[in-house]
């Protein structure tokens, strides 16, 4: 089908929710308190290992209508509220309240009452001793003290990936070549804080959460309530905002247990600075890669070794280590390579999922090494990268599934002619202090879980009305990007139906069929396809019936069903097929993906570092993305802007560092420093539009990989500028300066 | 319960005062620092006074030998009155560079001194005009220095509880310059990890009566005679002579802060920024004087 005839796809459709979220009236779980509902405060603790030798809620528990739940009353089960199926082996270390607090943020404690004032008010009034323990806060040291943390002494969670001779490569090599590099703990920072309703409605307990995965939080009640799963109802509520970091299960289980041990509504809600302390963060990694290349430049082998800091609980942590690893063999051509992940507990705020689930920090770590490496050798670092990138249709060595339709090659040539890396590649110096330099990444992320050890399909009908409008019944969670609009958009270009008279549902564990998640950059590629799928269907079907209806050929021809030269009526169709055959169209249809290709990006940008402030500015910034299709591409940019401001931040700004004593330095916004829309770029945007064989028209992800590149572009633009090799992320003025200091030293 | 009155005039005020009695006073400017620190912990027999409807604490205009500024007045009202960008630009710089729009909108210059945060912004800028505060107390009033109202510890004025900031005197100069820049970690919205605030006479594009403020070294303005001294160098050692001296001050200030090094990095930065302001600024006022005598 000719690009250009499209109705819908690639087109610019206003989302369903852009009017109400403009005017401030898209309603959030927090602005519409459910009638009768107890606000739960939740009692976190101030120390970063501290067991509880006492609590005292008598001072509480005398105002009036307070409902004290501690961890004395909480049951034992253990669970990881990163798994979404059962069986799924994540070390399950977690429990809804703990008398053994392992972080600043932990959970003691759950204080509810009628208002949130009078919670909160009760919630203090909790008098509670603590032994403090000595707290884990090097990555480095906590696998010795893992006994102090954890009463299970694992030391760590270890996992590794290799294939090929290494030894033979390295041994071979005409240059091996290391780097170490470390990225940050890092806050999602979505606008909407963390917050759960839970209420029981006889037999079943109905969780409303603005969550990724409603049917992983069934998932995770289920084992702690010891509940069948068809018991727990979990309904997807609107979300301001996620970046991974509610693909994780955090208040739920605590929420649904109150709720069902009080029988009352529980409505948790947090403040910015508890959603900063006990929520999830990305994994701060500490990595070394160290690679063999031949007297050409051609990569030989690559070995890593990584720590990777989960925080207090195990957490996704491990997930998140594999998927680093494996996407280390899926952007170069690599014939030997050794991965080797430790997950270690530390008594700082838990990890968990975040934008690109690990991707940001692998390749942050092999671009940097990249450029470090090919500076000290000699290599222009567009040619070395040209040289070793992975073609169309590659196997991954590594088991993965192939490649797709790789177009990473055409990401990096484009973008080097459009940004004018060759005539802009020498650094520049102005006004004695001011170095101005251009940096570039590559990066490459999944589309779903096929071929990985995750189970991948989507199940959804669409049923045709009586009035030509349509349904898809899918269990989307919509995050903010727009998902909804787009899945609407794709089955309006199948059916011909008007995209404003279709509703995409989102997850409800009751009512919409099983899908394994938004996460996994699996949406438009696995659900959209289904969606796309499940329209042809639904026109088969509707073309049968008319056809039997009519008894004459009915087609579906130009998005409009035609009989003998004649355009029908759709809804009048739908309608007659009704009334006189006693069908109704709707379909039902489940895809299960063969294949998981890979998503390309490549992104420039031009910095000034003012070498006594240590700021650094972007000037110039470029994103050139293969995604083979865009369906909305104001969504597609809308993605790329958000994960640059992301990514800008990792690499320059945003850090949740803690002291000796486990205390977190950085409790909310005044001392977490996201970019801001005065110094953000306005970026240049490419998309490279090539058909992915398997997506819907051909179309790939775009959300998490828009922030994959962009701390390694930024970095690698800074270490250009000044000469630098930075490697510890983020570059704060402090670092930036010193570095500056030693120029030409 | 906690109690909140908005007086209408300075008389109101007074016997509002009189008859809080011992109760746990709270002044609200613009709000912007107090929301902050108090929100959800006052103490329930508190009582709060809104200054920001009393027409005494309002107004900026010129009279004569001073600019008066009422202390109510917001960083939006200031950074766009024509009077500050001519007289007093150190302040306007201060106030268009301090928060976001919103907060600009709302923080005041009084609570701004009052709040007394070594990172604040308006403090250093006065203090370099020479500006002096006046303050209203029932006993009478008194004009202080802004180095007087902010003392030495930081986050807290030397102002007693029934001392009300009315205006700011800042003295219009003939010949003379200002200029005030900061840096934080980002180019808007961000508090200053250090500022600098200078005030000169500019002839043949010599500099003298030079006034120097840095914040954040303690308190939001300490005065540096070591800077002052050097920005009379001639003009060939001018500016390294400054970004020195500013160096030394402020190793002499936080000798063993862990934040010394890039500070002192930080503040050659500044030294070598307002410097070209101040001489563009007096480059372009003497051009304005030329004209306007021919």
């Amino acid at each position: 089908m000719d690009k250009r005839s499209y109705k819908y796809i690639g087109r610019n459709v206003t989302r369903f929710d852009a009017v109400d979220k403009v005017r401030g009236r898209f309603p959030y779980l927090a602005d519409e308190p459910f009638p009768n509902a107890l606000f739960g405060a939740v009692l976190f603790s101030p120390h970063a290992n501290a067991v509880v030798k006492k609590i005292d809620v008598s001072e509480a528990s005398r105002i009036e209508g307070v409902e004290i739940l501690t961890y004395l009353d909480a049951p034992n089960a253990r669970y990881n509220g990163s798994e979404w199926f059962p069986g799924q082996d994540d070390y399950p270390d977690e429990t809804v309240l703990t008398g053994h607090a392992r972080h600043v943020g932990d959970r003691i404690a759950l204080v509810m009452a009628d208002t949130e004032e009078k919670a909160r008010k009760a919630r203090d009034l909790v008098r509670v001793e603590y032994e403090i323990l000595p707290a884990v806060t090097l990555p480095e040291t906590a696998a010795d003290m893992a006994g102090m943390l954890h009463e299970d002494g694992v030391k760590s969670f270890d996992g590794s990936i290799c294939y090929g001779d290494l030894e033979k490569a390295f041994s071979s090599a005409a240059y091996i070549e290391s780097d170490t590099v470390t990225t940050p703990k890092i806050h999602h920072a979505a606008m909407e804080t963390h917050s759960v309703l839970a209420i029981p409605r006889g037999d079943v307990l109905e969780v409303r959460t603005p969550c990724q995965i409603t049917f992983g939080v069934q998932y995770s009640i289920a084992q702690v309530l010891d509940m069948p799963l068809s018991k727990i109802r979990v309904i997807k509520a609107n979300m301001g905002g996620t970046f991974g970091g509610k693909q994780e299960v955090v208040f739920e289980v605590l929420c649904a247990w109150a709720a069902n041990r009080l029988k009352r509504p529980v409505f948790i809600n947090t403040t910015r600075e508890e959603t900063i302390l006990s929520t999830r963060t990305r994994a701060a990694v500490k990595g070394k890669v160290e690679t063999a290349l031949d007297a050409d430049g051609t990569i030989l082998g690559r070995s890593f070794e990584l720590i990777v800091d989960a925080g207090a609980y195990l957490t996704g942590t491990k997930k998140v280590m594999m998927a680093m690893g494996k996407k280390a063999s899926r952007l170069y051509r690599i014939p030997a390579l050794s991965y080797k992940g430790s997950v270690v507990r530390t008594s700082t705020t838990p990890a968990g999922a975040c934008r690109g689930y690990g991707s940001p920090q692998i390749h942050t770590i092999t671009e940097i090494h990249t450029d470090l490496m090919c500076r000290r050798l000699g290599f222009d670092p567009v040619q070395f990268r040209l040289k070793n990138l992975l073609g169309e249709f590659e196997e991954d060595p590594s088991g993965g599934a192939n490649i797709g339709k790789a177009r990473v090659i055409e990401c990096l040539s484009r973008g080097a002619a459009a940004f004018g890396w060759e005539e802009n590649k020498a650094p520049k110096v102005s006004g004695g202090r001011f170095f101005t330099a251009t940096g570039f990444a590559c990066c490459t992320h999944g589309n779903g879980y096929y071929k990985t050890k995750y189970h991948d399909f989507s199940n959804m009908s669409l049923r045709l009305l009586e009035d030509g409008s349509a349904i898809l019944r899918a269990s989307i969670h919509e995050l903010g990007s727009g998902a909804t609009t787009a899945l609407a958009q794709i089955v309006g270009e199948v059916t011909g139906i008007d995209v404003s008279k279709i509703t995409v549902t989102e997850a409800d564990t009751q009512f919409t069929s099983y899908d394994s998640g938004c996460q996994a950059s699996r949406v438009i590629y696995v659900c959209g396809e289904c969606a796309r799928l499940v329209s042809e269907a639904a026109v088969k079907m509707l073309t049968q019936e008319a056809s039997k209806l009519l008894d004459r050929p009915v087609r579906f021809y130009e998005g409009g069903l035609v009989c003998e030269g004649k355009k029908l009526d759709l809804g009048a169709a739908v309608r007659e097929i009704m009334e006189k055959r006693r069908v109704s169209i709707e379909v039902n249809f489940e895809h299960r993906p063969e294949s998981n290709p890979a998503s390309f990006g490549v992104h420039f940008a031009e910095v000034t570092v003012d070498k006594l402030t240590g700021l650094v500015k972007v000037n110039r910034y470029l994103a050139i993305h293969d995604i083979g299709q865009a369906i909305n591409e104001s969504f597609v940019r809308g993605q790329i802007y958000g994960g640059i401001q992301m990514g800008i931040g990792m690499a320059l700004s945003e850090e949740l560092p803690f002291d000796s004593m486990g205390i977190p330095r950085v409790r909310n916004f005044d001392k977490y420093h996201l970019v801001n829309a005065p110094d953000m770029p306005d970026p240049e945007i490419i998309l490279i539009e090539d058909n992915e064989p398997g997506g819907p028209f051909g179309a790939k992800s775009i959300g998490e990989i828009s922030t994959v590149p962009v701390s390694a572009a930024i970095v690698n633009a800074v270490n250009r500028a000044l000469g630098s090799s930075l490697t510890d992320l983020p570059l704060t003025p402090a670092k930036v300066v010193e570095a500056a200091r030693n120029m030409g030293e | 319960m906690t109690g909140l009155f908005a007086p209408r005039s300075i008389e109101e005020l007074l016997s509002l005062l009189a008859g809080s009695g011992e109760h746990e006073k709270h002044f609200i400017a613009g709000g912007t620092d107090w929301l902050i620190k108090n929100r959800g912990n006052i103490s329930e027999d508190a009582v709060l006074f809104d200054l920001s409807k009393i027409p005494e604490l309002r107004g900026i205009e010129n009279r004569g030998s001073y600019l008066r500024l009422g202390s109510m007045e917001t960083m939006t009202s200031i950074h766009t009155d024509p009077e500050i960008r001519l007289h007093a630009a150190a302040l306007c710089d201060a106030a268009s560079s301090m928060g976001s729009v919103q907060i600009r909108n709302r923080a005041t210059v009084g609570g701004n001194l009052a709040n007394a945060s070594p990172a604040a912004d308006t403090p250093g800028a006065l203090a370099a005009l020479n500006a002096s505060a006046v303050i209203f107390s029932p006993s009478g009033t008194k004009e202080l220095s802004i180095e007087e109202v902010l003392g030495t510890c930081p986050n807290k004025n030397t102002l007693s509880d029934s001392d009300i900031i009315m205006e700011f005197r800042i003295p219009v100069r003939k010949s003379h310059v200002s200029a005030f820049k900061k840096i934080g970690s980002r180019s808007e919205v961000s508090i200053a990890r250090i500022n600098l605030a200078v005030s000169a006479k500019y002839e043949d594009g010599a500099f003298c009566d030079a006034m120097v403020f840095v914040g954040t070294l303690g308190t939001a303005a300490k005065r540096s005679p070591e800077a002052e001294n050097a920005l009379l160098m001639p003009i060939s050692l001018r500016k390294e002579g400054f970004k020195k001296a500013l160096c030394e001050f402020a190793g002499r200030m936080i000798p063993s802060r862990s934040t010394l090094p890039y500070k002192q990095s930080a503040i050659q930065a500044l030294a070598e920024d307002v410097l070209e302001m101040l001489e563009a600024r007096g480059r372009s006022l003497e051009k304005s004087g030329e004209k306007s005598h021919g």
